[in-house]
């Protein structure tokens, strides 16, 4: 093979491989000397968001928080929350009562902060003082008699009616007497009944006066009878009015001193002008019958009412919610938003085998808690509850919360059941969830675009600025004292800055995890400890990274052996055509590594372009699919442009049992077809990443840091001989972080990584041949590696339109129906 | 001095069980025996034989043809229940009891019975509206022991009880009515 010249080649230097911390940037010995951090770090927008939201007073502008798990959102959120609420008013109490018009739709009561438990005693004590005064009054002797009065009112105004029929007949000849069932008239003689043969030896002008006198005394009977029960009713009303008139005399003052001390109240007024009304119409359940003593009114038993306890359940006040401690508007977090914890519930009780509720059963929900502040909840958990979005959506809606049962909701249960009156509503939400859910939910349902306008997207990094360090330090300091940890050591905190970097898997920027940093700071000040150190050394935290590591490498490790064994085929020395050492990221439970993979390609004559074995197995997913697509779109937009791509060729990932996806390896995968077609073979001491596009330009990759690590620790295992590198996209070294071993052996020259921009660059490097640019005579240059495989396609397109029938315009099929 | 007996005399009309209960107390606290006696007035039998004869319901109103057949039919279902009353009454006290019917003029039966030295207790005379029951005797009863007994019905009612002499002609009646006077100043709810 002739030695053409190849472009220089450029590695990157050990300090291009990680931006460190300068350790001389911070200016402090140890954590204790720094202020606190208490501002979100790096969250800029977030916390423009937070505050507008807040400050916004108009309806719908409820909040969303989204972003990744472990940045502590809901303690940022909350953090401002706390810093608004104590100037914020205390929003007001709010009791049930009852209501006396329509019992079953309890009345709500508004009363200033702190009033209502003392309302509660104050109508407790009410009822205990009717309880007592009322049945005095009619304890009393001035009421006795007026009873007595009324009830003998009556049975003297009937016998006074009965007396002068009686005396009527009398005066001619006839007796009333009393039957069984009734009266009836006889005439007589010397006080004694006529018997009926008496009565025949009468006269019969006598016997028919007598009949005629009988008969008209029947008739006033019969109207004075006729007469008895409206002389009844009149007797019970008056015995009514004189009980309403006791009882209001023992009740009314009472009554009114409590409305006194509710003067500025309208509402409470009115709910005890109809309390009033209500003991004076129920006066009888105040009056607790002696033992056993069944109470009667003119001889016949009263009906009473059940336990009296029950009876004086109505006048019973159910503070739902007081805020009497409180100081400025409550913030709730309601941990799980069920239906009825957010609406509030109404319970039951087991009464002879039934179950009963009354206003007293009404219980406060989330809504009652949070209502004239802030209520927190987490996105995912509302919307698994069962209708708890909906309950959500429409208390903010509607700007009240309706207490009422899921059965009544979904109209499943229509027994009869408590409508409470609903409250006002005025608070502020503030829902914390995934960014996913928070779009899902903007395309899905239209309402909620309406009820929440105010988006606080949090960032998972911040840029490393020039002093952005220090505020890290900072943050740092303040989590170590907010955690009770040793101070780190400024070395330490220049770690946790790099390790941030690198969780970021970008140099130019640092993750703003919370949960990440403080996992971080905890477990190294364990190491600290272990080692029995007052501060935290950047070797403590080294160890907690690497005892992080350790923890979950096991798959990594195995996998690593099976390569030293031979098992899973990766070589790193030698050269071979249409083969290239790939690089893949695994991602198991939060840790993530890299590791090399055989890629393979094989080509020869024929018409199906380029076929991706991953995708033909349904291993491949889409972005890996494309990727290869554009492989093949590559080749014909640069080979043989005029002729027909009679090409077949196989790109696989050997040794690749599992699903393979993203497009990072695209780059691999056209090194290997591209060595395959110019026979020209490629270093296996080189390990490649990148993605590629239709014009040749490698592209960006995530996981760099861990692909080259990958790759990296193969290498050491087997000793490193200078040889050996990754390719990595050019516009990839500014992620690169790269472990401390790694940088020491590039500094070394025992190990190289290559920022590569083009295609022909990479393959250059790979097989140590020129790529060569195509001449003012539209051809590449005889040797180079595009022009060994410009004619090899030429080759074949030749050699199909000689097997002739047009292989190429007719190729064979062989994807799947679907394809 | 004790009594041997207590009549409670009754008939067709109303309270009937609060003239029983009464006497049945009486007849307990003075250990006496009760003998339940209804009446069935002869006036009542003698209007139903009349051609004419009805019944205005009370409190129906309602007017009703009467016959002897079914008078005599309504006081034996009235005095089967008064028996029935009796008994449960009697047996949960308990007492020693009788019971019988008599047919003929209230007021002569009310006197037959008392003129076996018996004090009769009856609200059959409906004397006045104050006083729903009457204690019946004859001088041969001490007026101590009447005074007594009616004393102890009119506290058992919570109302007023009167006490009536028969024969009530002469010196002697005189004198034991003026005994009797003497006697009640202890307790107003009795008169004589």
């Amino acid at each position: 093979m002739d030695k053409p010249k190849s472009t220089s080649i450029r590695t990157l230097a050990a300090s291009e491989l990680r931006r460190a911390c300068d350790p001389a940037q911070l200016a402090f010995a140890t954590t204790d000397e720094l202020a606190d951090f208490s501002d979100a770090l790096g969250q800029v927008r977030a916390v423009e968001s937070i505050r507008f939201g807040i400050g916004m007073p108009r309806d719908g502008y409820n909040l969303f928080a989204m972003g990744p798990e472990g940045l502590g959102r809901r303690t940022i959120v909350r953090s401002f929350l706390e810093q608004t609420a104590p100037a914020r008013e205390v929003p007001p109490d709010w009791c049930y009562v009852f209501n006396f018009d329509t019992p079953h739709k309890p009345r709500a009561l508004r009363l200033p902060a702190g009033r209502a438990p003392r309302f509660k005693q104050s109508m407790e004590r009410l009822v205990q003082d009717l309880r007592a005064g009322i049945p005095a009054a009619f304890e009393t002797d001035e009421y006795r008699r007026r009873r007595q009065e009324i009830e003998a009112a009556f049975s003297e105004h009937q016998e006074k009616a009965f007396g002068e029929i009686g005396e009527h007949a009398k005066a001619q000849g006839v007796a009333l007497l009393r039957t069984p069932s009734g009266f009836g008239f006889a005439p007589v003689r010397k006080d004694e009944v006529m018997s009926p043969q008496e009565f025949h030896k009468l006269p019969e002008d006598e016997q028919k006066r007598l009949e005629g006198a009988i008969a008209a005394l029947q008739a006033d009977l019969e109207r004075v009878i006729q007469e008895v029960p409206k002389w009844r009713r009149e007797a019970q009303h008056k015995l009514r009015e004189l009980n309403r008139e006791v009882t209001r005399n023992a009740a009314h003052s009472l009554i009114e001193e409590l409305k006194a001390e509710y003067e500025a109240l309208p509402e409470v007024r009115a709910y005890l002008s109809a309390l009033e009304q209500d003991v004076l119409d129920h006066a009888e359940v105040f009056q607790q019958p002696k033992e056993g003593e069944q109470p009667m009114q003119f001889g016949i038993p009263i009906a009473q009412g059940e336990e009296s306890d029950v009876t004086f359940r109505r006048y019973r006040v159910n503070v739902l919610i007081e805020h009497a401690d409180a100081k400025g508007a409550p913030i709730v977090y309601e941990d799980n938003p069920t239906h009825g914890n957010l609406v509030g519930r109404i319970e039951h009780i087991a009464q002879m085998g039934t179950l009963v509720t009354d206003f007293t059963l009404i219980k406060a929900g989330a809504f009652h808690r949070a209502n004239g502040g802030y209520l927190l909840l987490d996105a995912i958990k509302v919307l698994t509850q069962p209708f708890a979005w909906e309950a959500l959506k429409r208390a903010l809606r509607a700007r009240e919360i309706r207490t009422e049962s899921l059965g009544q909701v979904l109209s499943l249960i229509s027994t009869v059941s408590l409508e409470p009156e609903p409250i006002p509503l005025d608070v502020k939400v503030v829902l914390v969830g995934q960014r996913m859910i928070y779009y899902l939910l903007h395309d899905l349902d239209p309402e909620f675009g309406e009820l929440f306008k105010v988006v606080v997207d949090f960032d998972e990094d911040m840029p490393r600025e020039p002093g952005a360090d220090l505020l890290y330090a900072r943050a740092v300091a303040t989590i170590a004292r907010n955690l009770k940890l040793r101070p780190l050591e400024r070395d330490a905190v220049a770690r946790v800055i790099e390790r941030g970097a690198r969780a970021a898997d970008d140099a130019e920027r640092v993750s703003v995890s919370m949960r990440g940093l403080g996992d971080l700071l905890r477990e190294s000040d364990y190491w600290a400890g272990d080692g029995g150190r007052r501060l935290i050394s950047a070797a403590d935290v080294q160890r907690a990274i690497d005892a992080q590591e350790r923890r979950s490498d096991r798959i990594r490790q195995r996998l690593q052996e099976e390569m030293l064994r031979g098992r899973l085929l990766i070589d790193s020395d030698g050269e071979r055509s249409g083969q290239v050492n790939g690089l893949a990221v695994m991602q198991l439970g939060g840790f993530s590594f890299g590791m090399p993979h055989r890629i393979t390609a094989r080509v020869r004559l024929g018409g199906g372009g380029v076929i991706d074995i991953e995708r033909e197995a349904e291993l491949g997913g889409p972005i890996h699919s494309k990727g290869v697509l554009i492989l093949s779109g590559f080749l014909s937009g640069r080979y043989a442009v005029n002729k027909p791509l009679a090409l077949g060729a196989s790109l696989v990932f050997e040794q690749s049992y599992g699903g393979v996806e993203g497009d990072s390896a695209s780059s691999a995968e056209l090194y290997a077809l591209l060595s395959a077609l110019a026979d020209a073979p490629v270093r296996q001491s080189l390990a490649v990443t990148g993605s590629v596009n239709q014009h040749g330009d490698v592209q960006a990759i995530g996981g760099v840091n861990e692909k080259i690590e990958g790759f990296f620790d193969l290498c050491a295992a087997r000793g490193l001989t200078g040889t050996q590198g990754v390719l990595i996209p050019a516009s990839n070294v500014k992620n690169l972080m790269l472990r401390q071993d790694v940088i020491d052996a590039v500094a070394a020259g025992k190990f190289n990584i290559y920022p590569v921009g083009k295609i022909d660059h990479g393959i250059e490097i790979l097989t140590g041949l020129p790529a060569g640019a195509r001449g003012a005579d539209g051809r590449f240059p005889a040797g180079t590696l595009n022009q060994r495989v410009e004619q090899r396609l030429l080759d074949y397109a030749e050699r199909a339109r000689r097997v002739g029938r047009g292989a190429a315009g007719r190729p064979e099929r062989r994807r799947g129906p679907q394809r | 001095m004790t009594l041997r007996r207590i009549v409670v005399g009754l008939d067709a009309g109303p309270r009937d069980r609060t003239a029983l209960e009464a006497a049945a107390r009486l007849a307990e606290r003075m250990q006496a025996e009760l003998v339940g006696l209804f009446v069935e007035d002869i006036d009542l039998l003698h209007l139903a034989g009349l051609p004419f004869a009805r019944e205005v319901g009370y409190p129906s109103a309602a007017l009703r043809q009467l016959d002897v057949a079914a008078m005599e039919r309504a006081l034996r279902a009235t005095a089967q229940e008064v028996r029935r009353t009796l008994a449960a009454i009697a047996e949960r006290a308990p007492l020693s009891w009788s019971f019988r019917v008599a047919r003929g003029a209230v007021l002569s039966e009310l006197r037959a019975a008392a003129a076996e030295g018996d004090i009769v207790v009856t609200c059959a005379l409906r004397v006045t509206p104050r006083a729903p029951l009457a204690v019946l005797c004859t001088a041969a009863v001490p007026p101590e022991l009447a005074v007594r007994a009616a004393a102890a019905l009119a506290e058992t009612l919570g109302g007023a009880v009167e006490i009536v002499l028969l024969d009530g002609e002469g010196e002697t009646a005189e004198d034991w009515r003026r005994r009797a006077r003497g006697l009640l100043a202890a307790h107003p709810s009795v008169r004589v």
